[in-house]
């Protein structure tokens, strides 16, 4: 899977796991929630985004009209 | 499939991104609804471009109201922090309409024919209709926009807008996310939806990570970097829709400029985010030519609509998920009388009922009784209101409960798919596969059911046994129904509520939190009546029930149960009214 890219801008990984939209503060090398006791490093929130997008089973995948009809 | 592409100019550092997506859109020959804010028309070179944008391209010229009042006059007159404009009262609500229906003129040199705004309530879409009966259509709701979108934003997003349609309608004058029964009964603007939503998704979760907005489904983490075809799947999920509404469905993109950069909502790069928006227009462009899309503007959709689609005229969406591949189907179906939704996951238990036919009425604003609720009731939402049980008993739905000796199967642990959809003069029938179910002595059953929604507030729910392993077991089947009614996750008082049944033994109770039960023998109809919502709804044996009964709840299981009791037997089908009515 290709290397993500991510603004400094982040939300919490396990807020978003609620649904949440909850934006991380910054401590030294490490972001931290207000909300929960979250906490990590830019590439551990990046490893959490990658992990939560496996729900989608079919992120990666094109659905098109004709499949529709047939799904 | 009709489109909609709809820019927001406002001032600001944004509006070079907002030069952007214009960019796009003209190179890609797409027209464009501009909806132009109060505080965007007192800046020359804003004005200045959107008049060239209108004689170089041919963009209509619409007017914003959600936000964006700034202006001497409003200081003036209002001041303070800035409201959404249907949250304001009814004296602030005319002096803004009317603000920016006077800038709009004095800028433009004429009225206004479309309008913009998140929400638009019964009192703004009155005021607005005196003030300029230019307008003939508004982006005036946001589908399924209420509390999963307030918990999802830290509990600070207070558009509580639930219970409308998801496509184009009109609005009814005293509840406008009620479409209209009749012309008299029209606010006279016909309404879009911001953004076409995932029926599937935008119920089970937020409608801001599921809609035609590349940014949303960025919002979900739908997208990995620029690989993104939910975007796609959604779109032609709406062009889908064609083939149950009579060629006709409706899709709307309306991006505000500051979702291209830099919002914190976006972990992904802004070059990102800009890519995605773009392409998304770049695929409508591709369906445009081909033709399998047309394109208008806002106003000369609402000509379209207002000369192409009947006030009253049902519609449905065959909802398929697309995004965690679970190929769940939901159903909707919508008329002046109701909306309803079909969980096939669930074998077929009604998951959303919205009884328009009730007629509640709701208005938003400081001066208003609903406050910042703009929703419309239900009776029945399964996934605020518990649905089937998982820690407790169970909640707010519909089900078959099928009996077997001393053994009772519940339909809705039974997954089933849609099967045939049919339109025609006596409505719309929906037929589910077979729900297989297995007994624990061995026995197996499958049941199949057919939905026939007939309008007037009614549904004709049958059901027929297709096979049995034991042609000799007995059973018999309970349609049930347990509602109750709201527009949150939390109960409302239910003191008020009669619950009747018919039959040897006529029964009724006024609901006191008393656990009751009524039973009668050869009962065809149990009924509830809520008056809070304006509003009764029971289920009436069409196959003749051998029983009933109605079932009061307590405070800590608020809700009402509805029953009647068939026998079941091989080849042989039970039918069943639900009926919903206005009630006091």
């Amino acid at each position: 899977m290709a290397e993500i890219k991510l603004r400094k801008v982040m939300r919490c990984p396990v807020c978003f796991a609620r649904e949440n939209d909850v934006t991380l503060l910054k401590d030294g090398d490490e972001y931290y929630c207000i909300r929960c006791s979250y906490h990590g490093t830019a590439d551990h929130i990046a490893g959490m985004y990658m992990d939560l997008r496996k729900k989608y089973r079919w992120i990666q995948h094109r659905v098109t009209l004709e499949e529709l009809r047939i799904l | 499939m009709h489109l909609n592409l709809i820019h927001r100019v406002f001032p600001g550092n944004e509006y070079p991104l907002i030069l952007l997506q214009q960019r796009y859109a003209h190179e890609l020959g797409l027209k464009v609804t501009l909806m132009v804010q109060i505080d965007a028309m007192q800046d020359p070179a804003i004005v200045a471009d959107v008049k060239n944008f209108h004689e170089q391209y041919g963009d209509e010229i619409g007017l914003s109201l959600s936000l964006g009042y700034d202006s001497p006059e409003f200081r003036e007159k209002i001041g303070g922090p800035s409201e959404f404009l249907w949250l304001y009262n009814n004296e602030e609500k005319r002096f803004i309409i009317q603000l920016g229906v006077d800038y709009f003129r004095r800028t433009f040199g004429h009225d206004p024919q479309s309008v913009a705004s998140y929400h638009l309530d019964s009192t703004c879409q009155k005021i607005l209709h005196e003030i300029c009966p230019s307008v003939k259509i508004a982006v005036a709701g946001c589908f399924e926009e209420g509390v999963k979108v307030f918990h999802g934003c830290n509990n600070s997003w207070y558009l509580f807008n639930e219970g409308m349609p998801w496509g184009p309608w009109y609005p009814a004058k005293t509840h406008t996310l009620r479409p209209a029964e009749n012309e008299a009964d029209w606010t006279g603007i016909i309404g879009v939806p911001h953004l076409s939503r995932d029926l599937s998704l935008s119920y089970e979760g937020r409608n801001d990570f599921f809609a035609s907005h590349p940014a949303n489904a960025q919002r979900g983490l739908a997208n990995i970097g620029y690989d993104h075809p939910y975007d796609y799947n959604l779109c032609d999920l709406y062009r889908f829709q064609e083939e149950f509404n009579h060629g006709f469905s409706y899709y709307n993109v309306f991006v505000s400029a500051g979702w291209l950069a830099g919002h914190p909502t976006i972990q992904d790069p802004n070059e990102v985010s800009q890519k995605l928006y773009r392409d998304l227009l770049e695929y409508l462009a591709k369906l445009q030519k081909q033709g399998n899309l047309t394109d208008m503007y806002m106003s000369e959709f609402a000509d379209w609509y207002r000369q192409n689609w009947p006030i009253a005229t049902p519609e449905v969406y065959l909802a398929k998920e697309v995004l965690y591949g679970s190929k769940k189907h939901y159903f909707w179906y919508l008329d002046p009388t109701m909306r309803v939704l079909v969980d096939t996951n669930q074998g077929g238990s009604i998951g959303d009922l919205r009884p328009y036919i009730g007629k509640t009425p709701v208005a938003t604003g400081s001066d208003q009784k609903d406050l910042m609720v703009g929703s419309y009731p239900y009776l029945i939402q399964s996934i605020y209101r518990t649905g089937a049980a998982h820690h407790f008993i169970d909640g707010a739905r519909t089900t078959l409960l099928v009996t077997h000796k001393d053994e009772t199967l519940d339909l809705c642990t039974c997954k089933t798919r849609v099967s045939n959809v049919k339109r025609d003069e006596t409505g719309t029938q929906l037929i589910l596969t077979p729900a297989k179910m297995s007994f624990s002595d061995g026995l197996e059953i499958s049941v199949e059911t057919e939905y026939l929604f007939t309008g007037g507030g009614a549904i004709q729910i049958t059901r027929r046994l297709l096979n049995v392993s034991d042609p000799s077991a007995t059973l018999t089947a309970q349609e049930y129904l347990k509602g109750c009614y709201g527009v949150t996750e939390y109960p409302q008082d239910m003191r008020g509520i009669t619950l009747s049944v018919d039959g040897d033994q006529p029964q009724r109770l006024e609901y006191a939190y008393g656990r009751r039960k009524l039973c009668s023998d050869h009962a065809q109809t149990v009924t509830a009546v809520i008056p809070q919502i304006t509003s009764s709804m029971a289920l009436e044996a069409i196959t003749p029930a051998q029983s009933g009964y109605v079932l009061e709840g307590l405070l800590f299981s608020p809700y009402y149960t509805l029953v009647l009791d068939y026998n079941l037997s091989l080849g042989k089908e039970t039918s069943t009214w639900l009926k919903l009515n206005s009630a006091k």
